[in-house]
């Protein structure tokens, strides 16, 4: 394990910011910890960058922290507003004391890679917000940091912008492959680019896991709803939906979420539109059938409030916890 | 008409400012001159500025007020910027603790006079701790501080009543710098020292010229500290113009009003020489 976090609390009071947290990340992952605001992520974060210190816990690594220590990227990118965007760039080879001509060559080299090149004598203020984060990531990629860690990585980008960042993000892991931990509370995004996801709520990590089993296994209902609307469907109600899977055998209720349902007037047209709602990327349907309500998330706009229409569910997730 | 409109409202303030502060230096430059002095009437014009500029004594007074001023406002700027800088630093609970460095702010100038007359005379506080302590044989052994040449009870004291004002000033700009910028600087691989003078320094500069200028205006231009505290010869050139204005002959008048035409004049080439050398100092400190 290339860097191991064991049981790491740290309290404010009587908050308990961070609640023994433990995970472990393989050399060059991409880890995302979601969790909404004030779950205690940034503090992780900082406790992993060494600005704060863990009431208690331990942080194992196989990196030269000491010539290459983890270098956290924070939220608002916090570039050196006296300085141009060159010498933010080579200020952590200037520190080092690397030779003139080296620090030239190296700066270039990630103006380039991070498409910068026009930008070299603008300073901060001159630039947008993807922009100054292209700075932030350069200015830590290019003292070779062992960890990059990355503090809400999309809170201050516009939405079109946030996909777009996230791809970058992944590209350039990839190519330098540096080992990266990001908080967020982006879940596309973190999905998009992540090859671990934690779920961090109330300051304790509930699931750390690949991305698909974190989406489609959820530990538990609270994990499952951080995620994306749950349908909860009672067994009861299984006759009058189309399962492409059977239904658990203990006659349990089952979980779906709202985009794995589909709406369809072919068969059985038992359920009842309640509520059409445009939501932008996608439909959101609210459907019932007497005292059973389920939320559907469609890009198929055809269907008006009042029709009766048939459900079909494509796939639920199994929680571990039921 | 909007230039018309932007004069109009600011006219009740541009008026006291015309009649009190410009009339007022429209009267001193031409009394300087030995116009509009009543009764009196001179054949050569600049006869105060020939006998201020042939007079060894003046030249002296205006050196002598030139050391005092810029020595006192650069130990304040120093002292002020380091005591800021490390207030900022402590944790936010301490911070209003740290007000207790505004008392000297409220104190008068001529207060300060008297204080430090009391602490380092030979016969002061100091002195008797010393003598106390047997530091000092007699109050005659205790070093005299007090209306000496090189002025070290003016500096003292001008130090003591503008370092805490530096200090609220560039505490002030420094609330607005981000403490994480120092945490990212840190990681990068920056050490205490690189971090002030590379990020806090320059974003503190344009306060810290400010403040410079203030301070070096007044403390050039003050009057009751050097009452007070200040030795006879040469003395700060506002003492002499007290005394020519107030204690001599009304002819001498005129000497009065040059002096403090060129004091003014010297302060405005001053402020101009200044603010030019730091804006470009500032664009320098940006390349580092």
């Amino acid at each position: 394990m290339f860097l191991g976090v064991e049981n790491i609390a740290k309290s404010y009071g009587s908050a308990h910011v961070v609640d023994a947290v433990s995970f472990g990340v393989n050399k060059g992952e991409l880890v995302s910890i979601i969790g909404p605001s004030g779950a205690g992520k940034t503090t992780l974060l900082k406790i992993l960058a060494g600005l704060e210190k863990a009431d208690q816990g331990a942080i194992t690594s196989m990196a030269d922290l000491q010539n290459n220590p983890a270098i956290l990227v924070f939220q608002d990118y916090l570039l050196f507003p006296t300085m141009t965007i060159f010498d933010n760039i080579a200020f952590g080879l200037r520190c080092r004391k690397i030779a003139r001509a080296e620090i030239g060559k190296k700066v270039i080299e990630m103006l380039e890679y991070f498409q910068l090149k026009d930008k070299s004598a603008h300073y901060p203020g001159q630039l947008s917000a993807g922009q100054q984060q292209r700075v932030a990531l350069a200015r830590a990629m290019v003292v070779s940091p062992s960890i990059l860690l990355l503090d809400e990585p999309f809170a201050n980008l516009d939405r079109n912008l946030k996909a777009e960042t996230a791809e970058f993000i992944r590209e350039f892991q990839q190519e330098y492959q540096i080992t990266t931990i990001s908080v967020t509370h982006d879940l596309q995004e973190a999905f998009m680019m992540s090859d671990k996801i934690g779920i961090m709520l109330e300051g304790r990590l509930c699931q750390f896991d690949d991305v698909k089993t974190v989406y489609n296994q959820p530990v538990s209902s609270q994990v499952a709803e951080f995620l994306g609307h749950v349908n909860i469907i009672p067994p009861h109600c299984f006759n009058y939906l189309e399962l492409e899977e059977s239904g658990p055998a203990n006659g349990s209720s089952i979980s779906v979420r709202a985009e794995a349902l589909e709406l369809s007037r072919e068969g059985e047209c038992l359920w009842r539109i309640d509520e059409v709602v445009f939501a932008g990327q996608f439909i959101m349907y609210r459907v019932s059938l007497e005292k059973t309500a389920l939320t559907v998330y469609s890009f198929n706009g055809d269907f008006g409030q009042g029709e009766r229409v048939s459900v079909r569910v494509k796939q639920f997730i199994k929680i571990k916890e039921s | 008409m909007r230039r018309i409109n932007i004069i109009l409202s600011l006219l009740p303030l541009l008026l006291p400012f015309l009649a009190i502060i410009g009339g007022g230096l429209l009267i001193t430059g031409l009394q300087s001159f030995g116009l509009m002095m009543f009764s009196y009437e001179y054949e050569d014009v600049l006869f105060a500025y020939k006998q201020l500029f042939s007079d060894t004594w003046f030249l002296e007074s205006a050196v002598f007020s030139l050391y005092v001023a810029l020595t006192a406002t650069l130990i304040s700027i120093v002292i002020g910027t380091l005591f800021a800088y490390l207030i900022w630093k402590l944790p936010g609970k301490y911070h209003s603790r740290a007000v207790i460095y505004k008392i000297p702010l409220i104190l008068p100038h001529i207060g300060v006079g008297f204080i430090a007359v009391i602490l380092i005379s030979k016969t002061g506080v100091f002195s008797s701790i010393a003598y106390q302590l047997n530091l000092i044989d007699s109050f005659e052994d205790f070093p005299n501080l007090l209306y000496t040449r090189a002025g070290i009870d003016l500096i003292l004291a001008y130090i003591y009543k503008e370092t805490p004002f530096v200090m609220v000033m560039v505490y002030a700009i420094l609330s607005r710098f981000d403490k994480r910028i120092i945490d990212t600087a840190g990681m990068l691989g920056a050490s205490q020292m690189r971090s002030f003078f590379t990020l806090v320094l320059p974003f503190i500069m344009p306060v810290l010229n400010t403040t410079f200028i203030i301070l070096f205006i007044f403390s050039f231009g003050g009057f009751d500290l050097p009452f007070v505290l200040g030795d006879s010869y040469p003395g700060m050139i506002t003492i002499r113009i007290y005394e020519y204005f107030f204690q001599k002959d009304m002819a001498l008048r005129p000497i009065a009003m040059a002096m403090l035409t060129l004091v003014f004049s010297f302060s405005l080439i001053f402020i101009f020489t200044y603010l030019k050398f730091s804006s470009r100092l500032e664009k320098e400190v940006r390349k580092l």
